[in-house]
């Protein structure tokens, strides 16, 4: 298990923040070079269950899936955890909150790593924060595009 | 290849100061280019848009932006550090007729060959070049890349009316602690920076002691510029930099 934390200043309205972070189909596009695509394979009450299609050449040879449940917490936490592949069992927590008139949004996320694939871990120790900031960057612009139309 | 477009008699003049100095070596270069020559990259400069990649992440602090010449896939070193994306020399049809002359001169083995002489470090071949913009409130923190004692930082600038004193010219310091954003530094200071950012070079020998950065910007201005690295180049060993690396091959699952 690899625990990684990120904290991100959101300079955006939280409302709008996570009326965007929930649409999940949407997401596809702040990752586009990571993601192909996301499709929603159940949606039940506060549950989400989506289908990842996901390819990054750098690091592993083809395109493969991954399954991820998604748990509305509260209005402002999300719980995500990966069902299958090879990080099964991979957990991630995003919640907003307050601090010295700062809106925080923070990212907890514990990876389980298959054998085969612990190589991978000193990468993405290093590319955490980067890809994490590159997706909040995206959403924030996003609905400054949408707040100047 | 055009090499009358660089004005080699005076960059040869600041040829014994880079040799001289220490421990970093560094010429700063007036009127680079030709001028007609400048005043056609001046204006086919890429506009600053929302292709530009922000530059704000990593350990360095820092406000900029990036665009780049067609480069390979980067990838990653077994030890997890990300393989910067090394330049491919072809025409990038994203950019003018002017800049692709102008890389097509930058990349040439008479450009190296010259540089090489100049600077005193054998083989340079063109490793990689970015666009470099920024402007108010753009800053980048001290910071040296010690990529290898056989690698060569080439900045070339397209800014006019740069007033004296203003920050945005990149900064050599004598050490680490120097705060670019203006808050309290250390003991280090800065050794040099530039002011004329029109048609100027500023030339830096990477090593453990190349510390550089940009002061925050203050006023409403574009800083136009670009990087340019040239790196001891071996066709066996490969860059000089990478030679104790091992390049991370993708895995299958």
């Amino acid at each position: 298990m690899v625990k990684l934390n990120y904290s991100h200043i959101l300079q955006c309205d939280e409302r709008k923040f996570w009326e965007d972070l929930t649409n999940f189909v949407e997401l596809q596009k702040y990752l586009s070079r990571q993601i192909q695509k996301i499709e929603i394979l159940e949606e039940n009450n506060d549950i989400t269950i989506l289908n990842l299609t996901i390819f990054v050449r750098s690091l592993i040879k083809k395109e493969f899936l991954v399954q991820i449940k998604i748990l509305k917490k509260s209005k402002n936490e999300l719980f995500l955890e990966i069902l299958d592949g090879f990080t099964k069992g991979t957990q991630c927590t995003i919640s907003t909150s307050v601090d010295k008139d700062q809106l925080i949004c923070q990212v907890d996320t514990n990876i389980k790593f298959s054998l085969k694939t612990m190589i991978l871990i000193p990468i993405i120790k290093k590319e955490y924060e980067g890809i994490l900031m590159k997706f909040f960057r995206g959403i924030e612009a996003k609905i400054k595009e949408r707040e100047k139309v | 290849m055009e090499m009358t477009m660089i004005n080699w008699a005076n960059i040869e003049r600041e040829q014994s100061n880079f040799k001289n100095r220490t421990p970093t070596k560094w010429a700063f270069i007036e009127e680079f280019l030709d001028n007609d020559f400048y005043e056609e990259l001046y204006k086919t400069y890429p506009k600053f848009d929302d292709t530009w990649d922000i530059q704000e992440a990593g350990e360095v602090g820092r406000l900029s932006y990036r665009k780049f010449w067609k480069r390979d896939d980067g990838r990653f070193f077994s030890d997890g550090t990300p393989r910067e994306h090394v330049l491919i020399q072809e025409n990038d049809s994203r950019y003018s007729k002017s800049w692709n002359e102008f890389m097509n001169i930058l990349w040439s083995q008479e450009f190296s060959k010259k540089l090489s002489e100049i600077t005193g470090i054998g083989e340079l071949n063109l490793k990689h070049m970015n666009f470099m913009y920024a402007r108010k409130n753009g800053f980048q923190n001290t910071h040296i890349h010690n990529s290898s004692t056989k690698t060569v930082i080439v900045f070339v600038y397209f800014s006019k009316n740069w007033s004296k004193g203003d920050p945005g010219g990149t900064f050599l310091s004598d050490g680490m602690d120097f705060d670019a954003e203006g808050g309290q530094s250390g003991n280090s200071k800065i050794i040099f920076e530039p002011h004329n950012l029109d048609n100027t070079s500023l030339i830096v020998l990477d090593g453990p002691y190349a510390a550089h950065g940009m002061r925050k910007i203050t006023k409403d201005v574009e800083r136009r510029g670009v990087q340019l690295t040239y790196e001891s180049f071996d066709t066996v060993k490969g860059w000089h930099g990478d030679q104790n690396k091992s390049l991370f091959e993708p895995i299958e699952i």
